[in-house]
């Protein structure tokens, strides 16, 4: 039971947390197709998973400058990498997000709004995917912002002090308790997880909420 | 025996996990990713890709006596690796585009 009158500041997280993920990625994965064909090759999906799989290595290992070592990637220039991930999980991705966001999402972010202080922490940028959606927020922190990937609690720590909030008065709303679930352990914060606590935001969890 | 969509796609997907991944894969998180992304496609090109699918699980048949998704893990990425190098490339090429998203980390 959260006792939504006793907090300050909800932070949201984004992907998987405000739209489904899955058939966003699958739609993705057939235009990925396309490119593949088009282009002769399997480089740009090969790319994107060598990032994936560098940016998880890289929240694991703490990396100090994550903001340049996130686009190392063997054998490939960091100005492609970065091409290529602003192409194809920036950009191309935004038209599908407002089809796929979470059920309720609009409505319970707009009496937050009355009432709390209403933040989003991503690992990935904010502001194009957040305005896709539909969504708007006063406070918004990226991975790149603060130099560090979640679970590290530096993001959620930056918005608290932001908005002027207190731990205990704070809730973290994520989709992964190894990530999310884990930054706002280390914060001092609680969590709701979607999965585990919630499915949408038409759930009771959420029905004394503003 | 009959040509089949679904178990031709997973052994297509198991063979692109393996090869990518090794035997730590997820073959059946590909193979569901694969059919699920099929799925979500526009409905005028999935007859045709099914079509084209079922065409080549039975491509092995004259001469091996068995249909592609009946093969062995080594016949299925031989015969696979000789299809991406010949005229199925794109066919190929679009299930392993697909096959190398489903491996990607949560």
């Amino acid at each position: 039971m959260i006792d939504w009158d006793r907090l300050d500041l909800i932070v949201f997280d984004l992907d998987g947390t405000l739209y489904d993920q899955p058939p966003v990625r699958r739609r993705m994965a057939v235009m990925l197709a396309g490119e593949v064909i088009r282009s002769r090759s399997t480089a740009v999906p090969r790319m994107l998973g060598a990032y994936r799989r560098r940016r998880e290595a890289l929240a694991e290992a703490m990396a100090q400058d994550f903001a340049r070592e996130q686009y190392c990637l063997p054998g490939c220039d960091p100005g492609a990498v970065r091409a290529v991930v602003s192409e194809w999980m920036e950009q191309r991705p935004l038209p599908l997000l407002r089809r796929f966001r979470v059920e309720g999402a609009g409505r319970l972010f707009a009496r937050l709004s009355a009432s709390h202080k209403v933040a989003v922490h991503s690992d990935y940028r904010v502001e194009a995917k957040l305005a896709a959606l539909g969504l708007s927020t006063r406070y918004a922190v990226a991975a790149e912002d603060v130099g560090r990937l979640k679970p590290d609690p530096a993001g959620l720590r930056w918005l608290m002090a932001m908005a002027g909030a207190d731990p205990s008065r704070t809730l973290m709303i994520g989709d992964r308790d190894d990530r999310d679930g884990e930054a706002a352990r280390r914060a001092g914060v609680r969590a709701l997880i979607r999965g585990r606590d919630f499915r949408h935001y038409n759930d009771p969890v959420f029905g004394h909420a503003a | 025996m009959l040509p089949d969509f679904t178990a031709t796609v997973g052994a297509l997907a198991a063979t692109v996990a393996e090869r990518e991944q090794g035997a730590g894969g997820s073959p059946q998180a590909a193979r569901d990713f694969v059919l699920a992304s099929f799925a979500a496609m526009p409905g005028y090109l999935r007859p045709p890709l099914r079509a084209a699918t079922l065409f080549f699980d039975a491509w092995p048949l004259p001469r091996r006596g068995r249909f592609f998704h009946a093969l062995s893990p080594a016949e299925r990425r031989a015969q696979m690796e000789a299809w991406e190098a010949g005229p199925a490339h794109m066919l190929m090429r679009f299930y392993v585009s697909l096959a190398l998203v489903s491996l990607w980390h949560e």
